[in-house]
């Protein structure tokens, strides 16, 4: 049991080799695929045999593969990542056999889906399908990169919550509308007792990868199949103490999903 | 009935001699007047067309000359292409005509209009030439034969289906429920589509025959047809999908897009079109309006208020770019917003309210301030000012939605321009007016003589406004004589500007305030540049030259006599064409009530409007407002209303309308509406008892805050000192009525 983060990402306007479709309204082009907002999806123009290929230039090492605001449901007939050698070169639109083929898991209302792996290849392809949807087939962010662990000092449960934002109009005479604005989860992480060893390894290295600000992916139990696009809102505090016993607390939110008008 | 129908007013260069008093046997006057593709403005995709009507106003006089006008020199068309070239209508001698021409939507031998005429109509325009006109003998002894001819306007009929109006905007998935669509152009008649002209054999197939839902989110295009009994075109207006035909449909938001299939033209063509993109009033008349979504859902309630769901404010924003004019769309909102066919990004974080008022001065509505604060993320509006993004004076439109509903169902709040802005930190700050303040600014009128323009310019007309007129212009009595001062512009030629539009006709013409000039002493020019002339045989030296005339011409808005009078529509004409505000935000159907109003009232004829000195838009815009009321729409058009007074019943056998039966007065009246029967002062009752004509008392109330009512009767001028004309000095006189 550990947390995982992910914040680089390899998937870049020149890895993104090609998509299957692309809406034509000039707003959900194929670039949203990593543009760091999650709000702002690609939107392919089918719900069948939609793809999106990377070509990464060589075999480099994926250990993590995520779709974050995706619109898929439960039980989408394809939604798998594929990956290929170099050595077995580019596939057309993915329906190639691949040297890496694994299914996403899409868990009901939950619009987030990962993979971990540990691969090194050239060429990937996530495949989505699903006739059913009454949408054609979106994916706000789609990270292909390798993640990194806290394995120590953090306290568990780490603190989970789930806001919704409220507008609040009260009548003179006290009757009270409340409107549901949005709602976003939120997450603190508290450490204690962390020593030197962990301060500058792990700690150190996380607050260099989020840079402070960066949204990232946040996989708060390895065990369970929930990951989060967030936004690191604390500032990146941590301090050694000459008894080498140290506390710090992170406070991370997820990135806002936005609203769909029909 | 009518065929859907569209029109484009010709007249703000269009007036021409096609020959004049004086010319030589065989003379031609080629191609004038014509109308480019740009003078017509016809919008891209109006690509249906099937006839057109052009209105004309033609003259011809003649002098100690017995042969009549021989028509058959004279030629109207189409450009380039002399093929379709018709005669000119018969004048009769002396006398002012003015009528129909045809574009016919069939011509034997030639096939539809369609297919012949349009593409050549769409690409090159109108004309009208007088070609090797060779009479008996004229131009001797004072004789002479005098012909101009003007086109005021060009109609052009669609093919196209309108649909104004759906019953019912959402079904659930099982369909089966009763829609009927009204609109116009479902299934229109063959005379209507062949007036002027002669019948097509074998009839029109214009039927709308197929109906598509066509998904906006992947639902794919469903199609129903006349054919199957999916629907009846019950009459041109209406069409009725019965309970049982409604199809069923997968969940989300449709466009509906009506089809003619193989409308039996030269050529088999589909005619069709969106319902809602453009709508029609009663005359058939079409206009750009917003596409119609459809919705499908089995959760959707269809309540008055939403509650428990929190409206979605929409802003659109229509930049420009300054390298090439082009606009630049921006779309924010306070959430990231996915629409079908463009995305608000979240950085709206903060609106002010958006209260609305109306000025007690004025009458004018008037919308506060709006401030506006957008997050500066990623230097989002950082780069929009550092690249080549025009934000002074462009427009917001400000819509309001309901989360899970459609896009399409937004609501239009309030358009705005952008009036200033700065950055507060990382916040992007912008502070928006009503959308008047852009027109608003400028004085009128908004031409001056220039140098540059005139190069033999009389000194004193240098930096003179050139005048706007309206309405029927006549002082022929008293002292000083001619309600317009017609400015000189060239001093070799002795040639005056008289307007900076075309003149429906000058009456009389004084030089030195008093002296009436012979018309055989001067001609009258309506040319290329729009504007109208008078130019002497003689030198005029110094004096003032002044004139009486009828105003303006511009069809769809000209009284009985031809030419525009209707105060309702001289205000229209002075925003449209003087303070050129855009037709899009322009409410014409509220100018069109409201003339009607002022007809009822038999003012029909009384208004007019002369701007010669300098003067603020607010200012004419108020005097010409006579108890009607301006106000901009929250879609930021400008409207105009009037109380209508045949509204007003009579009460009790009374034969007068009984406005105030009583009153209720608990502190000064403050009047809030330019009604135009002003008061400035009432007989006010008070303490008021629970029986109805009961007071204990009554005083008397006045105050001097009031507007002059609006008097029809023309006024002999006492305002002009008229002072004799001084260099650099200009004398002006002006009544914006």
């Amino acid at each position: 049991m550990g947390i995982k983060y992910v914040t680089g990402n390899l998937i870049t306007s020149a890895t993104l080799d090609s998509v299957s479709t692309e809406d034509a309204s000039g707003f959900y082009d194929k670039e949203n695929l990593y543009d760091k907002m999650q709000s702002l999806p690609w939107r392919s123009t089918e719900k069948s045999g939609v793809y999106a290929i990377i070509d990464l230039g060589s075999d480099i090492a994926v250990t993590f593969c995520g779709l974050f605001n995706h619109n898929l449901s439960t039980g989408a007939t394809v939604s798998k990542l594929k990956g290929y050698l170099q050595a077995t070169g580019k596939p057309a639109d993915g329906s190639e056999a691949g040297d890496y083929d694994e299914d996403f898991t899409i868990t009901s209302g939950h619009k987030n889906c990962y993979l971990t792996l540990s691969e090194t290849m050239r060429y990937w392809a996530i495949l989505l399908t699903e006739a059913g949807n009454a949408n054609n087939l979106e994916v706000g962010q789609f990270v292909l990169s390798t993640h990194a662990t806290f394995t120590k000092n953090f306290v568990y449960p780490y603190r989970e919550m789930l806001r919704y934002l409220k507008g609040e109009t009260i009548t003179p005479s006290g009757q009270r509308w409340l409107n549901k604005k949005g709602k976003f989860k939120r997450f603190v992480l508290d450490f204690l007792g962390v020593r030197d060893a962990h301060l500058i390894s792990e700690i150190e290295a996380f607050f260099e990868a989020i840079d402070g600000e960066l949204p990232f992916v946040f996989v708060p139990d390895d065990a369970a199949a929930y990951s989060w696009y967030v936004d690191c809102l604390s500032d990146l505090d941590a301090e050694r103490a000459w008894y080498n016993y140290n506390n710090l607390e992170i406070e991370l939110a997820e990135q806002g999903r936005g609203q769909t008008l029909l | 009935m009518t065929v859907p129908n569209k029109i484009y007013n010709l007249t703000l260069s269009s007036t021409y001699n096609l020959l004049g008093h004086y010319y030589t046997a065989g003379v031609s006057t080629e191609m004038q007047p014509e109308f480019s593709v740009d003078d017509l403005s016809l919008e891209a995709g109006l690509d249906q067309m099937v006839r057109a009507e052009i209105t004309y106003n033609a003259a011809y006089w003649r002098r100690n000359i017995s042969p009549a006008l021989d028509h058959s020199h004279l030629n109207w068309g189409i450009l380039p292409d002399l093929g379709h070239a018709y005669a000119m209508p018969e004048v009769a001698a002396g006398a002012d005509s003015s009528g129909i021409m045809y574009l016919r939507s069939y011509v034997a031998g030639v096939g539809t209009w369609l297919n012949s005429r349009q593409d050549s109509l769409v690409a090159n325009g109108l004309y009208m030439e007088m070609v090797n006109y060779d009479p008996a003998a004229p131009n001797e002894n004072g004789e002479y034969v005098y012909y101009s001819a003007f086109m005021t306007s060009l109609k052009i009929f669609f093919l196209n289906p309108i649909v104004n109006s759906i019953d019912r905007l959402w079904a659930p998935t099982a369909g089966g429920v009763a829609v009927v669509l009204t609109g116009l152009g479902f299934d229109n008649t063959d005379s209507e589509l062949e007036t002027g002209g002669p019948a097509k054999p074998g009839g029109w197939t214009d039927k709308v025959d197929t109906i598509e839902f066509v998904g906006l989110q992947g639902q794919g295009t469903t199609s129903i047809t006349e054919g199957a009994g999916d629907f009846t075109v019950d009459s041109n207006t209406q069409i009725t999908i019965p309970a049982n035909k409604f199809p069923a449909l997968s969940v989300g938001s449709y466009h509906i897009n009506l089809k003619k299939i193989n409308v039996a033209l030269d050529v088999n063509t589909d005619i069709t079109g969106y319902a809602g993109d453009w709508a029609c009033d009663s005359d058939g008349k079409i206009f750009a309006s917003t596409r119609i979504t459809f919705f499908i859902s089995d959760t959707y309630v269809d309540r008055p208020f939403r509650t428990r769901k929190a409206p979605i404010l929409l802003t659109d924003w229509h930049l420009k770019d300054r390298s090439d004019g082009s606009e630049v769309m921006k779309y924010y909102s306070m959430d990231a917003i996915r629409c079908p066919d463009r995305f608000y990004k979240g950085n709206l974080s903060n609106i002010s309210s958006i209260p609305r008022g109306y000025d007690n001065k004025t009458g004018l509505f008037k919308v506060s301030d709006l401030t506006l604060d957008l997050a500066n993320n990623e230097l989002e509006f950082s780069k929009l000012l550092a690249g080549t993004t025009i934000l002074k004076n462009q427009l917001v439109k400000i819509y309001q939605a309901y989360p899970d509903e459609p896009f399409g169902w937004r609501s239009h709040i309030i358009s705005m321009i952008i009036d200033d802005y700065f950055f507060e930190d990382e916040i992007f700050k912008v502070k928006m007016k009503d959308i008047t303040q852009k027109y608003f600014r400028v004085s009128v009128p908004r031409e001056v003589c220039t140098e540059d323009e005139y190069a033999n310019i009389h000194p004193d007309s240098i930096g003179a406004f050139i005048p706007e007129v309206l309405g029927l212009c006549s002082l022929t009595t008293g002292e000083f004589r001619g309600q317009i001062e017609a400015l000189c512009i060239d001093t070799t030629t002795f040639k005056y500007v008289a307007a900076n539009g075309a003149l429906y006709s000058i009456d009389q013409v004084y030089s030195d305030d008093i002296v009436a000039v012979d018309t055989a002493n001067y001609t009258i020019s309506h040319e290329g540049d729009g504007r109208t002339y008078i130019t002497f045989t003689g030198d005029q030296g110094d004096k003032k030259v002044t004139y009486n005339g009828k105003g303006y011409v511009y069809a769809g808005l000209n009284s009985d006599n031809g030419y525009v009078q209707n105060l309702a529509y001289i205000l229209l004409y002075f925003l449209l064409i003087i303070l050129k505000i855009p037709p899009t935000l322009i409410d014409f159907a509220s100018f069109v009530s409201t003339a009607t109003v002022f007809d009822n009232m038999g003012e029909a004829e009384a208004g007019k409007l002369i701007l010669q000195g300098e003067h603020k838009p607010m200012d004419v815009t108020q005097d010409l407002m006579a108890g009607a009321k301006c106000y901009p729409r929250k879609d930021g058009r400008l409207a105009l209303g009037k109380k209508d007074m045949s509204n007003f019943s009579t009460n009790n056998g009374e034969t007068a309308p009984v406005i105030f039966r009583q009153l209720d007065v608990v502190g000064k009246y403050n009047r809030k509406y330019n009604l135009r029967d002003a008061i400035s002062m009432i007989n006010v009752e008070y303490d008021w008892v629970e029986t109805w004509d009961l007071f204990k008392s009554n005083i008397s109330e006045e105050t001097d805050f009031h507007i002059d009512p609006f008097d029809p009767t023309q006024m002999e001028d006492t305002r002009d000192s008229r002072t004799p004309r001084k260099k650099g000095r200009r004398r002006t006189r002006d009544w914006p009525r």
